[in-house]
């Protein structure tokens, strides 16, 4: 009896120390204007996806703020790439949102215009703690964020589109190695030598030249080079069946089945990294990709921005935020999250992601950390940031999901393969592109 | 196909006949091993790739053997996620769902089997159709059930439906205590049994083989189940193995494939040997002790 | 060895047939009301509006289904999926089958090839569909390089739009062990009696597999067909993995389960995606009646048969 009795208080107490945090209490604002929060304990939400490098070097930032303010608990909700779409939708659905969240881009305006974010305009008045968090961020990526003059997040991770290339493949070859000045003219006449049949069996080995085809802003980019647009300023009218953009997508086909500098579908198919494995000695891609890149053991490689039109256009480099802070209309601490989404976009917040060296950071100061050798040549990622607008077109275009869906559909059933020459696709690509955009 | 009978076979026995089946053997067991090579080239796939360099695993193709060797995934998987939490959880949600869904389903599917009275025939086509609808549609409405009940956060979405029986497992304990002769049954009712208790010494007995698949397969389904934890789970460390999984992979393509095959491995572990446990039942057949001519 | 019953014992009988039946399938009845009605209703309400998660549904009457029918990549979907299931269900339960039989026969080492044979099954879904886009490689997976080495034209398995599905049929085929496993269980279930005494009376191997072997594992072969064939209508996660989610070049994967998935979680068409999982179930409903009606009269039971006889 007296055994079960001890082995009862025990468990008690196992039972209440395993039991979580005392419930939270709700935190009033008294004035209009942003406040240092109350001393009573307050418990945020926050969640970010990632694969575990970037969401290590999330929750450092996560433990910093915790070191400033200990009476902000925060719950930390990671989700992995996986299953992301799901597990937002459910939230969405059942209002069930984290009081910080990550967002893409992409899904800004939507996610803004259905009223489930908060306007963030007040925190950047002088004398808040949160101003002087977002000091130093770059005005375009701020901008990004701006919906009709309201500022709805906070930009974290930036990016910029680069050429990489393999500086052994182009050391055998005999070649320059490209720069800011080249055009796709240059890069063509490289790649015409480097593209190999290596074992004589009639098909090549090796190639010069290949875009990226996964990320969208890369489509963008090659429309741009050629002085195509997708769409009109103001993301109402599909513009993609002028004269440039017929040149555009023709390159694209082109550098496939006719020059047979880039590899077909088939030839790299199921191969998770072409430029890696060392079949494709100029490669396109996000800065992104460096954190990939770096394992590569079996060759030298470095970095220099994309290349310019035949005519000298500029595509633009820099790309739009991914991810991005933003808090939720009905969060019941609104100053604390606030707080914590500016401080993910502050200097020391930049700083620590720079240091993990995998998501690349918006605030000069993370840059330095991030921004050391390896490559040799990754000075050309600030140049680029200064000078070179962002490439992609317009923030808010309607339904831009069921666009990029339909960009790659085509991209890969009809462009890529070459079953339709362009002059062809684009009129009636075009109005399926009006299509989606004419639909409420 | 001749079942051949092992009580016979205690003395050597040299006649042709013997010779005959010997050899049948032979041949079966030799297809079966060029077979099985084959079916173990995945597991091989996932033990070098758990043992490459990055740097390696981006070659293409393929190297078949590790260059170099590194056993650096493990330590460097586990210490990425909190893999202790995510073993205790999954085991948690694992034990009570199996226990749950083997008890109901196998109650609800001895009911189907055993009986054909008004309506059985009805509802067992309403449990077929239930088995119709797509999981993803009802993502959304069920989440917001969920949430009525204020059962988010918790484990309870996960375990407490596998109670009220699995459709599949109901179906497949029904096609099989079917097939049980009912004159066992009739005799245990003279014999003065109620219908649970028929249902327990007398079909259960006879179900084992049944009654260790449904297991083995509600384990394997329960451990590698992604999306129901994702949804009603929230902070990390309430998430289980096949969630932790996920976070090795990277967005769209390049994933750390030598940390995510490592971890899988590990966590193949226990399917395994739940399997393994689960062999000796599979090998029982139907006792025929009961069965008169 | 049954009784004659008098037709007043009969009677009680069916009585407690009835409450004893109820009795056995009440969690099932419970389950039902708790967890499926009231979602079912919700999602069948939501097939009938323009919802995208972000904002409240909006009721738009049966514009959903009639758009399902000048859908023409849900078309595309059905054919697929059609073809799908025809190829895929009779090559895979014979595949099941004829292994269990095969494993069923020896008498050493069943433990250990059954293990074998049931792990790619148990395989994590994201390693085998690594290890077939490198097995069906064009220019360096091992089938093409036979194929080379014979003279023969490589074949592009993963991006020419022909090959893809025997492709992703073929990959599909390695889980099998399942249904093996089901198929054992149900071999097992047959006593060695009947064989016996019919190979007393001079039965043939062959003789013995139509005649006893099949016949009593018909109701197993209904399961495993059936089961089968429903999950067939419903391939979802071989082909996103495949094709990242896209369904492929051309639609070639596009199934009609990814199809809806697509429109309810990437596209904002929650009601449409709604829309077509309902049409879907109504397919799979229809055909699986069907199938029963047809099964009764091939597929023997004991159990309940007797009934039939008193």
């Amino acid at each position: 009896m007296k055994k079960l009795f001890v082995l009862l208080v025990c468990a008690t107490i196992v039972l209440s120390a395993c039991t979580g945090p005392a419930p939270t209490q709700k935190v009033e604002a008294t004035t209009a204007s942003v406040e240092e929060p109350s001393p009573a304990p307050v418990s945020l939400r926050f969640s970010a996806w990632g694969n575990t490098d970037q969401l290590a070097a999330i929750a450092n930032i996560v433990t910093a703020f915790r070191e400033k303010y200990p009476n902000i608990e925060i719950s930390e909700e990671y989700d992995p790439y996986d299953g992301y779409w799901e597990k937002k939708t459910t939230q969405i659905a059942g209002s069930t949102l984290p009081d910080v969240f990550a967002i893409a881009s992409d899904y800004v305006c939507d996610y803004s215009s259905a009223g489930l974010l908060s306007n963030l305009n007040d925190t950047f008045a002088a004398g808040t703690p949160t101003a002087d968090y977002l000091t130093g961020l770059p005005q375009q990526a701020l901008a990004n964020l701006n919906v009709d003059g309201v500022q709805v997040g906070y930009p974290f991770a930036g990016g910029a589109l680069l050429l990489y290339y393999n500086k052994d493949m182009l050391d055998k070859a005999g070649l320059e190695y490209p720069n800011p000045d080249w055009t796709l003219q240059d890069v063509l006449t490289a790649a015409a030598k480097l593209s190999v049949d290596t074992n004589q069996d009639g098909e090549l080995e090796q190639w010069g030249y290949m875009p990226n085809y996964l990320t969208i802003e890369d489509f963008d980019a090659i429309m741009h080079r050629f002085g195509a647009r997708w769409f009109s300023e103001d993301g109402k009218t599909a513009l993609s069946n002028s004269p440039e953009a017929v040149k555009a997508i023709q390159f694209l086909q082109d550098i496939i089945w006719t020059n047979k500098v880039s590899p077909r579908p088939q030839d790299i198919e199921g191969v998770d990294c072409p430029f890696c494995a060392g079949f494709v000695a100029m490669y396109e891609d996000g800065t992104w990709f460096m954190s990939d890149a770096r394992d590569i053991t079996d060759f030298a490689w470095d970095v220099t921005s994309i290349p310019l039109g035949f005519e000298g256009q500029q595509a633009g480099g820099p790309l739009l935020g991914n991810p991005n802070f933003v808090v939720f209309s009905k969060t019941q601490h609104l100053e604390e999250s606030k707080l914590l989404a500016a401080f993910m976009a502050s200097p020391e917040g930049q700083a620590i992601l720079g240091e993990a060296r995998g998501r690349m950071p918006v605030q000069t100061v993370g840059l330095t950390a991030w921004g050391s050798t390896p490559p040799d040549n990754i000075g050309v990622i600030a140049d680029i940031l200064a000078t070179q607008p962002t490439i992609r077109e317009s923030l808010c275009v309607k339904h831009f999901v069921e666009f990029t869906d339909l960009q790659y559909r085509t991209l890969e059933g009809e462009i890529l393969t070459n079953n339709t020459p362009a002059a062809q696709l684009m009129p009636g690509f075009t109005q399926e592109i009006q299509k989606i955009l004419d639909t409420p | 196909m001749n079942m051949i009978n092992t009580s016979l076979s205690i003395k050597p026995n040299f006649s042709r006949s013997a010779q005959r089946k010997l050899l049948k053997q032979f041949v079966f067991i030799f297809i079966l091993i060029v077979i099985s090579l084959v079916f173990l080239v995945p597991l091989y796939w996932m033990v070098i790739t758990a043992l490459k360099t990055p740097g390696d695993i981006l070659r293409y193709p393929p190297s078949l053997w590790p260059n170099p060797v590194t056993f650096d995934n493990f330590p460097r998987a586990f210490d990425a996620l909190p893999f202790d939490r995510f073993y205790f959880n999954s085991f948690v949600i694992v034990i009570i769902s199996t226990i749950g869904t083997v008890l109901s389903s196998s109650l609800i599917g001895y009911g189907f089997a055993r009986y054909r009275v008004p309506g059985s025939n009805i509802l067992f086509g309403v449990l077929l159709a239930t088995l119709a609808l797509p999981d993803e549609i009802f993502t959304i409405p069920i989440f917001l059930l969920f949430k009525q009940l204020g059962w988010l956060n918790t484990i309870l979405p996960l375990v407490v439906p596998a109670y009220f029986g699995n459709a599949f497992y109901i179906f497949l304990f029904r096609q099989y205590m079917r097939g049980i002769p009912r004159e066992l049954t009739d005799a245990a009712v003279i014999d003065g049994a109620n219908s649970l208790g028929v249902f327990w010494y007398v079909i259960v007995p006879l179900s084992l083989p049944v009654f260790a698949t449904v297991t083995v397969f509600n384990v394997l389904a329960k451990w590698n189940d992604f999306f129901t934890p994702l949804i009603y789970l929230q902070k990390i460390d309430q998430m289980t193995v096949a969630v932790g999984l996920s976070y090795f992979k990277g967005q769209q393509m390049v994933t750390d494939w030598g940390a995510l095959m490592a971890a899988s491995l590990v966590s193949l572990i226990p399917v395994l040997i739940i399997f393994v446990i689960a062999q000796r039942y599979l090998v029982e057949g139907i006792a025929t002790t009961g069965l008169k001519g | 060895m049954f009784r004659f019953k008098s037709v007043h014992q009969r009677t009680t009988n069916q009585k407690r047939d009835i409450r004893d039946f109820y009795g056995f399938i009440t969690p099932l009845l419970i389950g039902w009301v708790v967890f499926l009605i009231g979602p079912l209703i919700y999602s069948f309400y939501l097939s009938l509006t323009r919802y995208d998660v972000l904002n409240a549904p909006v009721f738009i009457g049966f514009a959903n289904y009639a758009r399902l029918a000048n859908d023409t990549r849900l078309i595309t979907a059905l054919q697929n999926t059609f073809f799908y299931v025809i190829v895929f269900v009779p090559l895979s339960t014979l595949l099941a089958l004829v292994l269990a039989m095969l494993l069923h026969q020896v008498r050493w080492g069943k433990g250990l090839f059954r293990s074998i044979f049931y792990l790619p099954a148990i395989m994590p879904l994201v390693s085998t569909t690594l290890l077939f886009t490198w097995v069906f490689n064009y220019k360096y997976g091992p089938i093409n390089l036979v194929l080379r080495f014979l003279h023969l034209t490589p074949i592009p398995w993963l991006s020419d739009v022909i090959f893809m599905k025997p492709s992703l049929i073929i990959m599909a085929m390695w889980g099998f062990g399942a249904s093996m496993l089901i198929f054992l269980a149900g071999l097992q279930a047959i006593p060695a009696e009947y064989y016996e005494a019919s190979a007393i009376d001079g039965a043939s191997s062959w003789k013995q597999f139509w005649k006893i072997t099949l016949p009593l594992l018909s109701p197993t072969t209904l399961f495993v067909v059936l089961t089968k064939v429903i999950a067939a209508f419903q391939v979802f996660t071989t082909a996103y993995m495949l094709t990242s989610g896209t369904g492929g070049p051309k639609d070639a994967l596009m199934f009609v389960v990814l199809y809806l998935y697509n429109h309810a979680f990437k596209l904002g068409n929650f009601g449409y995606g709604s829309a077509i999982a309902w049409m879907l179930a109504i397919i799979i409903a229809i055909f699986t009646i069907v199938s029963l009606r047809v099964s009764d009269r091939y597929v023997y039971y004991e159990l309940s048969s007797q009934d039939t006889k008193s």
